[in-house]
């Protein structure tokens, strides 16, 4: 990345280390070395250290509280502190839903709400797959009936990543059933996650962790101020939300830091005849990931240079959003294969940590190409700009 | 639209176009026929009256002087039309000569390459072996060099050979006394020839001494050239299966219904992206001092050449069906172009190789995260 900085890139960059070389908790970089996953209470414990510095929204404007970036000053914020193994910051309420808010919302809401998503004071989940919408999201058959207060919702939403720790969700619901063109139906709401006949029930993933959730409405009632924007043009706001996330799409600061992590314990790890780095398989396939890395890290930054020209990315990002979620998958598969045998030895208390970071990361991976647009979505939304 | 540095200039773009043009109007590319452009030497000379023969040259030896940075969007243009021209010798054999420390004291011809009429081939000897004559005035140059690009039985060589205490460099004439050259056509239809090279000798004023080391970053050049004309090739590939899928139907619709195909197709967008991002890194890699940045990323670039640019390259040709089989149909002779490229200086295993060793010294010499050793350094 050094080659493509400006000097007055570079600067930012100096003085975005120092910072953290100040202010990241030992605790934070030690779980990660130890290759332990953080948790949420340590992914709060940095966010509020960030919100301190006003780094928390380093896309939001100044006057709502972020700190204005750029994009690349974004990505050089992302790096530099995954490569100082810090946690990453929920993405559902400062990445999503703050610019929505900032785009879309009254100043009534805006007030109510950014304040307390940049301190980590509230949290946030994400309403839009159902079971019978996940890659149609256009399909989605919760509804929301006109009372005289507001809304009436009944229906579920599924896959709600972090619903048992949110205070709120941002929610995709049909407001008009009859509309001819279905994505001219739904609208943008927000729900308290305590309201009466709101139920989550936790899913367990094939990792062996609860991230996700389904969330179950049964005459769910919420206020007429809770509408974002106007009613039956949340089709418009959602697309505005998914191409605000390019800018940390690719997750580049991330995968750096744990290709790092697993090349280290490669380097440690015995397949009983040396090092398992010095595999001339593993090497091999480890020849092969760092330059597909290499390839994303300099892809994301022509994107960031696009983006910064109001350029169109969608093409480019689709890309990044394919390739980095299989190089995430990889970098596990890479763990999973260094630990050997030792892999399997599933339960915590029978297997280091370390030697069980790859087998739950290989698992936790299977996600990455199916959220966010599956990579066969993000063909076919490549292959229509293409060739129609 | 201005401000980002992947953005071309005005001079890479113009560069570009007129390379383009140039081919385009010679009716490149062209088949395995005789009388083919090329072959008495006029596209050549029209290319080096644009200045592509003389383009790396210093400008203290009244050349151009670009890197190859600014080279490779027109590379990539001579790519797209498969061009035989002999461009890989002339570049390379600007950038060895920008490696010494006083160019202006090489003896070399330089306006008849500028012209044209000398095509200047450059190589880089695995082993080879020189030696200083008695009377020091002159060298004593033996090497092997299979399969050296753009060399024919006249002509110029420039030769670059690694030695113990630094390297060599030393331009020979392939009609003087010693030198044997076997010409011959690369699976491309590009020219080589083998030669060899015995006890031939280099007046001193003609031989210079290079760092050492520059062996292996003339190696790293040429792949950066070569790579940035497979580029084209690539997108030409890509760019004639996406005009062929909508037009070629079967079962009463267009290939492009299929969505299979759609997404393979989606596939070579997509590997295009990435190795123009490699090598607009590997470019301008080449251009700076640091080893190991230079090595992670023309090997990365070279190692994509020949995993994911070999297999999305031959899915052309399937989605192509039948006619993508053929001799004359052009999917085909891209497909050659770039498993040359693929293959010449360091396979794509070879550069793997190197990659990985590069990434094992890297691992066992600092900490797993390095922003964490300098904060505490």
């Amino acid at each position: 990345m050094e080659t493509y900085l400006s000097e007055e890139d570079r600067q930012f960059r100096s003085e975005v280390s120092a910072f953290l070389d100040e202010a990241v908790p030992a605790d934070l970089t030690n779980s990660f070395l130890q290759m332990h996953p953080h948790t949420h209470e340590q992914s709060v414990q940095w966010q509020r250290i960030l919100a301190k510095k006003g780094w928390a929204a380093p896309h939001w404007p100044k006057e709502f509280g972020g700190a204005g970036w750029s994009p690349i000053q974004q990505y050089i914020l992302e790096v530099e502190s995954a490569m100082r193994g810090v946690p990453r910051v929920a993405p559902f309420g400062i990445k999503m839903f703050g610019p929505v808010l900032i785009e879309y919302g009254t100043k009534e809401q805006q007030d109510r709400y950014l304040p307390k998503i940049l301190s980590g004071e509230e949290f946030w989940c994400q309403g839009f797959s159902e079971p019978g919408a996940g890659s149609d999201l256009a399909s989605l058959k919760t509804k929301a009936e006109r009372t005289n207060e507001g809304y009436r919702i009944n229906g579920s939403k599924i896959w709600t990543t972090m619903a048992h720790e949110a205070d709120f969700m941002f929610a995709l619901v049909r407001t008009d059933p009859t509309a001819e063109k279905r994505q001219a139906g739904i609208s943008m709401v927000i729900i308290e996650m305590k309201s009466p006949g709101l139920e989550v029930r936790p899913i367990h993933s094939i990792d062996g962790a609860h991230h996700v959730n389904e969330v179950f409405f049964e005459d769910v009632d919420i206020p007429a101020e809770n509408l974002i924007g106007e009613e039956n043009k949340g089709w418009g706001i959602a697309k505005f939300l998914l191409t605000n996330e390019r800018v940390g799409i690719a997750q580049v600061g991330l995968s750096k830091a744990q290709l790092a992590l697993v090349k280290s314990y490669a380097a440690r790890r015995s397949n009983g005849s040396g090092a398992v780095l010095d595999d001339p398989i593993f090497s091999t396939k480890l020849a092969d990931l760092e330059a597909d890395m290499l390839a994303l890290e300099v892809t994301n930054l022509r994107m960031l240079g696009v983006l910064k020209a109001k350029g169109d990315t969608s093409v480019l990002s689709s890309f990044l959003k394919l390739r980095a979620s299989e190089i995430r998958q990889r970098i596990a598969e890479l763990a999973m294969e260094a630990a050997g045998p030792d892999a399997v030895r599933w339960e915590t208390n029978m297997v280091s940590a370390e030697d069980r970071y790859g087998m739950f990361a290989w698992l936790n991976s299977r996600a990455t190409t199916i959220f966010g647009g599956s990579s066969e979505i993000m063909k076919n939304i490549v292959a229509k700009q293409v060739i129609g | 639209m201005t401000g980002s540095i992947f953005d071309l200039t005005e001079e890479q773009q113009m560069l570009a176009e007129s390379v383009s043009r140039l081919h385009q109007d010679v009716g490149y590319p062209v088949g395995q026929q005789e009388g083919s452009p090329g072959q008495d030497g006029e596209v050549w000379r029209a290319l080096s009256e644009l200045g592509v023969a003389t383009a790396t040259f210093p400008e203290a030896l009244g050349g151009v002087g670009l890197s190859l940075a600014d080279l490779a969007p027109a590379l990539t243009e001579a790519g797209r039309f498969a061009t035989r021209e002999p461009i890989l010798g002339a570049i390379l054999g600007g950038c060895a000569l920008s490696l010494l420390a006083e160019p202006n004291e090489f003896e070399i011809d330089v306006d008849a390459i500028e012209t044209g009429d000398t095509v200047l081939a450059t190589a880089i000897a695995a082993e080879g072996a020189f030696e200083l004559s008695n009377d020091a005035d002159t060298v004593l140059v033996s090497a092997k060099l299979p399969s050296t690009f753009d060399a024919a039985k006249e002509g110029s060589l420039l030769l670059a050979i690694p030695g113990d205490q630094s390297d060599l460099l030393c331009i020979i004439d392939l009609a003087a006394e010693g030198v044997s050259a076997s010409p011959f056509r690369l699976l491309d239809g590009r020219s080589a020839a083998d030669i060899t090279l015995a006890n031939v000798r280099v007046s001193a004023s003609r031989s210079a001494t290079l760092p050492q080391g520059s062996c292996e970053a003339l190696k790293d050049m040429a792949a950066v050239i070569l790579c940035a004309d497979a580029l084209g090739a690539y997108e030409a590939m890509r760019d004639l299966t996406r005009n062929y899928l909508p037009e070629r139907k079967q079962f009463g619709v267009p290939l492009a219904t299929h969505q299979v195909l759609r997404h393979s197709l989606v596939d070579m967008y997509h590997d295009a992206e990435h190795l123009k991002s490699l090598l607009h890194l590997a470019a301008r890699s080449c251009g700076e001092t640091d080893r190991n940045s230079r090595v992670r990323a023309v090997s990365s670039m070279k190692r994509m050449m020949g995993t994911r640019i070999r297999v999305t390259g031959a899915s052309a040709v399937q989605m192509h069906g039948g006619i993508g089989f053929t001799e004359e149909y052009a999917v085909g002779q891209y497909l050659k172009r770039l498993l040359v490229s693929e293959t010449m200086f360091g396979t794509s295993d070879e550069h793997a190789k190197r990659l990985a060793a590069l990434v094992a010294e890297e691992v066992r010499s600092s900490s797993p995260l390095p922003q964490l050793q300098s904060a505490a350094g």
